[in-house]
Order: C-alpha cells, then structure tokens, then sequence
C-alpha cells in the first residue's frame, strides 16, 4: 500500500480515536473534542491581534535566530576542527561527554551565569551544537576524506577543487541530514525553555502562551498549541526529510563506502 | 625507460612481503603482476605512491594515473562525461575511443545509469587520456565478462602501444595476463 495512504489512515484512526475518547471521558475540561481544538485555532490563527499569532511569530523568530547561529557555529567550529587535529580530537572528547547531559538540565546553570535574556538561550544553542552535531559532521568529514582522498590525489586537485568539486557535492546530503537532528533538538530544548521560563528577552512565544493558559485552565487552547506545534514539527521534518531524499537521489551518500 | 625499480621489495611490519624484484617499463609496454591474492601485489603501486615502505629503489621518469578495483573511481555526482574530463580536458580523444568501445551515447549519464562493466571501460578509457605516461592499473577487467574483457584488454593494449604509454597491470587472472602483457612478473 502507498505510504501517504497508510500514514492518511493511521492519521484518520487517531482522529477516530481521540472522538471516541471524548465522547467517552465526556469532560471537555480535561479532554476536548477535536473539533472544538481546531474552531479555536483557525479563529486564533485568522485574527492577528490574537495572542496565539503573536506567540507563533516569537516562536518562530527565535528558533530561526538560533538555527542561524547553529549552523554559523557549526561551520566556523569545523574550520578549525578540520585544520587542528587537536582541536577536533577535543571537541570528539567534549562531544562524547556532553551527550548523554540533557542540555535542559544545565539551563539554570546558563539563567544564573549569563541572566534571564536572549544571550542565554544563544549561549544554551551553541552548547548544544558544540556536542553531537559537531561530532556528527567531523566524523561524516573524515569518512568522505576516506573514501575520496586517492582519487583526488590521482586527479591532481587543488584544495579549492577538492572542496568544489568532491568534498562538498559528497557531504551536502549528510549536511542536510544533521540540520534535520539540529532543529530537532532545539525545537525541543526552545519550546520547554519557553513553556518554564517565558520568551527570554520579553515577547510572546507559545510555550508561554501553554504555560499561561494551562495556569488558567483553558484547557482548549492548551490542547490547540500543542496540536499546533506538533503539526509545525511534522512539516518541517517533512520538508527536511524530501530535501535530504533530494540532495540523496542527486549527490548519492556518497560517504558510506 | 618510463620507470626502473631495482631490488625491492614492500615492507609491512618490519617483514619484506617478497623476493627482491626488478622491474623496468618502457613506453608501449604492458607488464603484467601477477600472484595470488595476499602476495603483496597492491603494496607495490602504494610505495610507488610513497603510501608504503620498501626496499630497493624506485626512479619514476614520468608522472602516473592510477586505477584501483576497490575505491570510488568517478564521482557518482558528475557525469561520465565530466569524470572523464576531469583528468584532461584538452584532450578530446575520449571522444573516439569512447566510440570504437560503443560507449559515447552513454557519455552524459551518471555512472549509476551504467552497468558495472560500461563503467569499468570508462575508467580505463580515462586512465589512456589522462596525459600521464605511467599508468598503474589494479585488477581493472574484473567487473567483466570473459568476451568483453578479451575486446577491451586488446584495444587497450593497442591504445598503449599507439600513445607510447606504460602499464604496470596487477591481475591474478592468467588468461588476462597472456592477452595483455608484453611482460610477466610472478609474485
């Protein structure tokens, strides 16, 4: 059976079953129906003065800035990881310590150093790409200078034509991949900074928005951010995913022998 | 004489891997290595690349193209168009090798469009126009069949006759061996 039918039925049995449970439980204060989730957010969402829309925009906004400064880290950190064997063997050392720390663990830590601002959830970005990610692309980058480095050598590349016309082409796949896990897991780390601490900075942002509404016992509206943002992770993994799929079909994966 | 190695032998973990060997190679000659799998024939083109120690001496009078059997040969990115010109993109010969071999309509697919063998041809066609006068071919007729094969290894030793260009060639396959070579060196 074709995938999109298959996940369009598992789709509909959850709907089924989330009525079910409503009609059920027959408590629109703990469980609402589906329906009266998605009246609320399509009301919210057409309205711009509403404070759901307003929430999406900080949201959105601080997860883009710190996408940026990610991936901007990411590749200033690999210029020297790739240069100075010291340094990459440090940050593999670094990585392979902080992994297993929750980074939302070391978040107070980051509040009582830095202070309740923007700066932190910047400072909490960098720690966090500085682990894994970091880890993910040395080791994605040595395995491509494995498999590629003969032929370069035999072909007489210069380093400029090394990085163009193989390095690059080889790793685009994989660098795809680890924007995917990179906005992952700040998605997650952002919305349960947010949901606990509000929008550093001031501003509004959604899981400050669940948080205040939860604290009101407007349990709809807790219910339609959480749809919401469920539905905002769904699609961005699902344009990441094509766009790995994509650059997979045309530069092959090319890193794995 | 395109290469002279004198008294060597390749070295790994302090042990020599086999009877000291002298090997010259002149232009439009092919000399076949040939041995058993393990004998230590793929170490001889890695210390001709300074990736090995030895003993003896080795004198290269001219630069070499390599092909190997086990590692990524063209880029799965580029066409095979752009693989092949990567090696020389002055040299428009490629073109009518490409078309005695029935390879040229194949030209602008990727090399994932092309069965294992058509590549195998196209790599070898590569190494004739790369220019260098050295070239140091590893077991590179495997991917094909025996009939292919006899075609491919008689026009490629004619090609090397024609450019005035020297082979060494790692096989363990003795009817390879006797199609193409104008020498022998058993391992």
């Amino acid at each position: 059976m074709n995938q999109v039918i298959r996940y369009s039925i598992f789709t509909l049995v959850i709907v089924v079953l989330w009525q079910v449970s409503y009609v059920v439980i027959d408590n629109a204060f703990i469980f609402p129906g589906l329906i009266e989730i998605f009246r609320y957010l399509i009301h919210a969402l057409f309205d711009p003065g509403n404070l759901l829309v307003k929430s999406v925009k900080g949201s959105v906004m601080v997860l883009f800035d710190c996408m940026l400064l990610g991936i901007i880290t990411v590749l200033f950190l690999l210029i020297f990881t790739t240069k100075f064997t010291i340094i990459k063997e440090f940050f593999m050392y670094l990585g392979s310590i902080l992994n297993p720390v929750p980074t939302f663990a070391l978040f107070p830590i980051f509040l009582i150093v830095i202070g309740y601002n923007k700066i932190t959830l910047y400072a909490l970005t960098i720690f966090c790409v500085s682990g894994f990610t970091l880890v993910q692309l040395i080791g994605n980058i040595d395995s491509a200078k494995n498999i590629w480095k003969d032929q370069v050598e035999n072909l007489k590349f210069n380093t400029i034509q090394s990085l163009f016309y193989v390095y690059l082409p080889a790793l685009l796949p994989s660098f795809v991949n680890v924007i995917r896990n990179m906005f992952n897991q700040l998605f997650r780390i952002l919305f349960a900074v947010e949901t606990f601490f509000g929008l550093l900075g001031g501003g509004f942002s959604l899981g400050g928005l669940m948080s205040q509404y939860s604290g009101s016992f407007k349990t709809t509206e807790v219910y339609a951010i959480l749809v919401l943002v469920m539905l905002f992770g769904l699609i961005i993994n699902i344009l990441l995913e094509l766009a790995y799929r994509k650059t997979k079909q045309r530069f092959k994966d090319a890193i794995r022998n | 004489m395109l290469l002279e190695i004198k008294d060597f032998s390749p070295i790994r973990n302090n042990i020599s891997l086999f009877k000291k060997k002298d090997i010259i190679l002149n232009p439009g000659e092919i000399i076949c290595i040939l041995g058993a799998s393990g004998k230590g024939k793929t170490s001889i083109f890695e210390c001709i690349r300074k990736k090995c120690n030895f003993e003896g001496t080795i004198k290269l009078n001219s630069s070499f193209f390599s092909i190997w059997q086990k590692t990524n040969q063209f880029f799965p990115w580029f066409t095979i168009r752009k693989n092949i010109l990567f090696a020389n993109r002055a040299d428009k010969k490629y073109l009518s090798i490409a078309k005695r071999w029935k390879l040229d309509h194949l030209l602008d697919r990727y090399p994932d469009h092309v069965s294992g063998g058509q590549l195998q041809r196209f790599i070898l066609l590569r190494a004739v126009i790369s220019g260098h006068k050295i070239l140091l071919c590893d077991e590179s007729l495997n991917n094909l069949d025996s009939f292919s094969s006899f075609k491919i290894a008689n026009d490629f030793k004619n090609l090397i006759k024609q450019e005035n260009l020297g082979c060494l060639w790692i096989t363990h396959n003795e009817k390879e061996c006797k199609i193409l070579s104008t020498r022998v060196i058993k391992i």
